[in-house]
């Protein structure tokens, strides 16, 4: 599976439109502001902070960290769209753990990056709704690091985010051919937020 | 001693919850998915359920809507704790007899204080 990038991997401006060029730069900087700024929200709920740092796509410098968590989705941009499949990864390093606010012994860890893939995803959902994009993520499973590498290495077109935190990077991957020309703002979507409270 | 039965597949949200509501002086049962809840709750006698929305076997909502059609336990006060916001879904929710919608990540005294609110004293 291959993300259709708008532009050519390593050349966004080698263009002859470059007003084509500048909306998808815009576009491109859209879909990574909304994964970038939902790692960073993930990890702030558990006392972490993270600095991210410019996304890449198919990085093949950035390590993956100790543990993994991957969670498939589908996604419908539009209302006619055909709804395409992905993935997203969440890995972190085991160090992560002695800072987080939310600690537990090794196997409530492994479970504790599941559950933040899941919440992960599901912030990446909320944000994409005023897009006219329906995320529907499935349920989150535990990945190993070697699959994690092998799958980056598979997918040049892998779009990867990295963080730094004072244990190390955390690094998120998102696989799909999502068209970024059809992110538009299509107004406000009726979300609640994250940590409400709503009794009836 | 009052009794809540806390559903959720992640193993570590369980624990949080079980660790806060335990502090506050519930009992308190766990199950992994909508159909083992569905089982324990026919079985006991619970004050509450915290029911997550995404889980294998049969999700929340799912869950929520055969608790309420099933004479035995349709009178236990249902908490949702998800991770979905959309108010659609969480208005199906609560046209389904859910009491509360609580979104992740939430501060556990806000879920300990809406037990409280919705099940009383334990």
């Amino acid at each position: 599976m291959v993300i259709r990038a708008p532009l050519p991997q390593g050349s966004p401006l080698l263009t002859s439109n470059r007003s084509a060029a500048n909306k998808a730069v815009a576009q491109r900087g859209q879909l990574d502001t909304i994964i970038s700024s939902a790692m960073v929200d993930v990890f702030r709920s558990c006392g972490v902070a993270v600095a991210p740092r410019s996304a890449r796509d198919g990085s093949g410098d950035v390590r993956i960290p100790d543990v993994s968590a991957a969670i498939g989705f589908s996604l419908r941009q539009g209302t006619d769209a055909k709804a395409i499949v992905g993935r997203l990864t969440l890995s972190v390093p085991e160090d992560l753990f002695t800072i987080m606010r939310v600690q537990g012994t090794k196997p409530l860890q492994l479970d504790l990056i599941r559950e933040l893939t899941n919440q992960l995803a599901a912030r990446i959902k909320h944000r994409l709704l005023p897009f006219d994009a329906a995320l529907q993520p499935a349920l989150p499973g535990l990945l190993s690091r070697m699959a994690t590498e092998v799958l980056k290495a598979k997918s040049p077109g892998l779009r990867v985010y990295c963080g730094r935190t004072l244990r190390g990077e955390v690094v998120v991957t998102v696989e799909g051919e999502i068209d970024e020309s059809r992110l538009v703002y299509s107004g406000a979507a009726d979300v609640a937020n994250e940590g409400d409270v709503i009794v009836f | 001693m009052k009794r809540v039965l806390v559903v959720d597949d992640s193993e570590s949200v369980r624990q949080q919850v079980t660790d806060a509501l335990t502090g506050a002086g519930f009992d308190v049962v766990q199950a992994g998915d909508g159909m083992s809840a569905l089982m324990r709750a026919s079985e006991n006698t619970f004050s509450a359920i915290v029911l997550d929305v995404n889980m294998p076997i049969l999700g929340g909502v799912e869950t929520l809507e055969r608790l309420k059609q099933d004479p035995k336990t349709s009178s236990i006060s249902v908490i949702m704790l998800t991770t979905e916001a959309q108010r659609s879904m969480i208005e199906r929710a609560r046209q389904s007899g859910a009491k509360a919608w609580l979104i992740k990540p939430v501060k556990m005294e806000s879920l300990v204080s809406t037990v409280l609110k919705i099940a009383g004293a334990p």
